[in-house]
């Protein structure tokens, strides 16, 4: 059937350099081509239904072969049409919660509402060549409406306008939901999930939530401080104490189910390490041995915490607490500091933070093996390191340069080092789900705030909800 | 001399008699062709005589007179108009002839006139088919002396092939050796042409092409066969060998069409080439 492709495209001579496959030689020309002097109508048409046949079913054999290695790291532009809202007990403005979702992903580049040309609300009157001169790649609309049983029913659709060359959009999906007025929030977040993972192919983290502490003055006693464990959507709303006390609290980590936070409470003066329940508050004790009780981080399997125990020294040192049967395993022992432990992502080995080579560095150690060896070398100082979720070779981590300390990105493969701020005066760096961003804490004007900084960092925003000072954010997982 | 007279009185009796006799047939005559309303004049007439009658028996001897009188003066009326109708009627027949006589010489004209358009007729139809019998000759001829041209030309054509088929012969190996040289020469400048569009396009989609948040990690690919128009428009794109991730497939769709129209040589010849490109993104 390839031969009567020349017919529909003409000239096909084989071009040698450029991957221009051979035709046959018969066929190069129209006029020269024997296809073309048919000897009836009858067999015209039947080379014509083969040609067009060919022409929608198979790849030609002569197209001109281009390859190209590398896209441009670019946020997707995309505009949220505020939705067509008939709710008046409804005060969440869904279109600008994915928005500001959207836009704080670092993945997207979302058009502020003040410069959208219409506000449709139907597919049906959306004008792809609108919007496309605009600059944008896609387009969501809906609407959101009070049932009779005073439920809010949400419409959203994803609006392709790229995905052919036709004037009208191509709807990428459609979604409704019926959702308690209550759950208009969660609902926005949702669907910011899901515009997230069709345009980028990975899963969103607008439903996950953050885990921090907060602390404040006593209003009724000023010299004392109030310190809360906070659980917040992972847009600072929604904020909730989980674990309130007039002593510090430390270091939350979620455990991988995302069910419960493990942290270091002073609640007794002493550091201890306990678990929370996120569901219930229930609260266990795992760990309250003497000297320093710190830096919990649980294994991938939720099974084990590995910690930081300085069992009377003046120095800690890396242990792995099983959770079911409370036995205590020893990884590292020796006189320099070892502590902020953090697993690889097939549980072998874990990261850590020692000052064994006279400042604080990234090590690694095995569990099967105890090998040590030194992960970072570029700086006077790193330190917090975490896996980057989703890869085995990047990890994030606090470093200090003379711009003070940043949070960077180090590949462990290239041994590069990629810095994403430039403030300073950062803290308690945790990536997200995803791995696309990173929560941090920071000085801003002598108070500790919440930001949030994209790995390719393009987008650093801050989290203006969280009142008093925040610190040692940590993201939940999925 | 007195029997001369009786006789020409005789004659002239007798003349008198057959004028008389004329008379009444003329009178006849010309009763018969009185209108139907003369002939009621006449009968309301005699009523007025009859009513006369009824009226008076004493003038009765003077109108007796009167109509003698009367009846004198019609008789001479009538001879006149008798002599007028006589007139009138030798006058009609003069015409009568006149008209006929003009007819005959009217007729006479005609047919003289049918019989010399006859003859102008058959005299034309004799000129056109002479003439035509003097175009098909003209036309044999024409065609003996094409023959004998077209006879002539094919015996000068064919020792000119002759001559050329010599000729090439000659230079066969020259001709051959020059031919491949040109044709090295148009290769390359073509493929120079087509690699630096290659090279335009590329950047064009390229410079569109948004990465993934994750590339590189999986060593994707996708193929996208594109069709164009020939000013460069994009007009059909296909997926012939997807990554198995729909967002970069997409991602590269959107890179096509948002490229469209691609830079494109103008020259046919070289456009032909790009009719279709076979466009692979790796995400590296």
């Amino acid at each position: 059937m390839k031969k009567y492709i020349p017919l529909l495209f003409g000239d096909t001579r084989s071009i040698v350099g450029v991957g221009l496959r051979a035709c046959p030689k018969r066929a190069t020309t129209i006029g020269s081509c024997p296809y073309v002097r048919m000897r009836s109508l009858k067999y015209s048409i039947w080379v014509l239904i083969m040609g067009l046949m060919t022409f929608f079913t198979t790849p030609a054999s002569a197209a001109l072969d281009i390859e190209i290695t590398r896209g441009v790291v670019r946020s997707i532009p995309i505009a949220i049409v505020p939705f067509d809202v008939n709710n008046p007990n409804n005060p969440n403005d869904i279109a600008r919660i994915i928005s500001n979702d959207l836009n704080h992903s670092g993945q997207f580049q979302v058009m502020p509402q003040s410069r959208l040309p219409q506000q449709p609300h139907d597919a049906d009157a959306v004008s792809a060549d609108l919007w496309k001169t605009l600059g944008l790649d896609d387009l969501v609309i809906g609407s959101a409406t009070l049932t009779d049983n005073g439920q809010t029913k949400a419409d959203m659709t994803l609006l392709d306008l790229f995905h052919s060359n036709q004037s009208t959009p191509t709807v990428l999906m459609r979604q409704s939901y019926t959702v308690a007025n209550s759950q208009t929030r969660a609902l926005a977040h949702h669907i910011s999930d899901i515009i997230y993972e069709k345009l980028t192919g990975e899963k969103g983290v607008f439903s996950t939530r953050l885990a921090y502490v907060t602390v404040e003055p006593l209003p009724n006693n000023p010299r004392h401080k109030r310190y809360s464990l906070m659980i917040s959507d992972v847009d600072g709303h929604n904020a909730k104490p989980l674990l309130t006390s007039t002593q510090p609290i430390m270091s939350p980590d979620w455990s991988p189910d995302g069910r419960s936070v493990a942290y270091v409470s002073f609640e007794t003066k002493l550091p201890q390490i306990f678990t929370s329940d996120v569901a219930t508050g229930q609260r266990r004790l795992i760990s309250s041995f003497a000297g320093i009780n710190g830096a919990p981080s649980f294994s991938p399997d939720s099974r084990s915490l590995a910690v930081a125990l300085s069992m009377g020294r003046t120095n800690p040192n890396i242990y792995i607490i099983d959770l079911g049967s409370g036995r205590l395993t020893q990884l590292t022992d020796d006189a320099a500091i070892n502590t902020e432990p953090s697993w690889a992502p097939d549980g072998q080995s874990l990261l850590f933070t020692s000052d064994r080579g006279g400042a604080p560095q990234i090590y690694s150690i095995d569990l099967a093996g105890r090998q040590v060896h030194r992960v970072t070398y570029l700086g006077a100082y790193n330190a917090s390191a975490m896996y980057l979720p989703g890869s085995s070779t990047k990890i994030s981590l606090l470093h200090r340069d003379d711009r003070g300390f940043n949070i960077a990105i180090y590949d462990l493969q290239s041994g590069t080092m990629q810095t994403l701020t430039q403030g300073g005066y950062i803290e308690s760096p945790s990536p997200a789900p995803n791995g696309r961003m990173i929560v941090y804490s920071t000085n801003v004007g002598g108070r500790r705030m919440l930001g949030m900084v994209s790995s390719n960092g393009q987008v650093n925003i801050r989290l203006p909800e969280v009142s008093g000072d925040a610190q040692a954010p940590a993201w939940s997982p999925y | 001399m007195r029997a001369h007279f009786s006789q020409s009185f005789g004659y002239s009796l007798f003349f008198h008699i057959l004028i008389a006799l004329v008379f009444f047939v003329s009178l006849s005559d010309s009763l018969i062709i009185i209108p139907p309303a003369s002939n009621a004049e006449e009968i309301q007439n005699n009523k007025e005589i009859v009513n006369a009658v009824a009226i008076s028996q004493d003038d009765l001897s003077k109108e007796i007179r009167n109509q003698q009188a009367a009846e004198n003066a019609a008789k001479a009326k009538v001879a006149n108009e008798a002599r007028q109708l006589a007139a009138a009627k030798a006058q009609a027949l003069a015409q009568i002839q006149q008209a006929k006589q003009e007819q005959m010489a009217l007729a006479a004209k005609q047919q003289a006139d049918a019989k010399k358009a006859a003859d102008q007729l058959a005299q034309l139809q004799a000129q056109q088919k002479q003439a035509a019998e003097q175009l098909a000759q003209t036309q044999a001829q024409a065609a003996a002396t094409a023959k004998k041209a077209a006879e002539a030309q094919q015996q000068v054509l064919a020792a000119q092939k002759a001559a050329e088929a010599k000729r090439q012969a000659q230079q066969q190996q020259a001709l051959a050796a020059q031919q491949a040289a040109v044709a090295a020469a148009n290769t390359t400048q073509m493929q120079n042409e087509i690699n630096r569009y290659v090279g335009l396009i590329t950047q064009s989609i390229q410079a569109q092409w948004t990465q993934l948040p994750g590339a590189g990690q999986q060593k994707l690919a996708t193929t996208m066969l594109i069709h164009l128009a020939a000013d460069g428009t994009v007009l059909q794109v296909q997926n012939v060998g997807s990554s198995g991730n729909p967002a970069l497939d997409r991602l590269a769709l959107t890179a096509v069409y948002k490229a469209s129209p691609l830079p494109v040589p103008t020259d046919p010849t070289l456009f032909a080439n790009f009719r279709e490109l076979k466009v692979k993104f790796n995400d590296t």
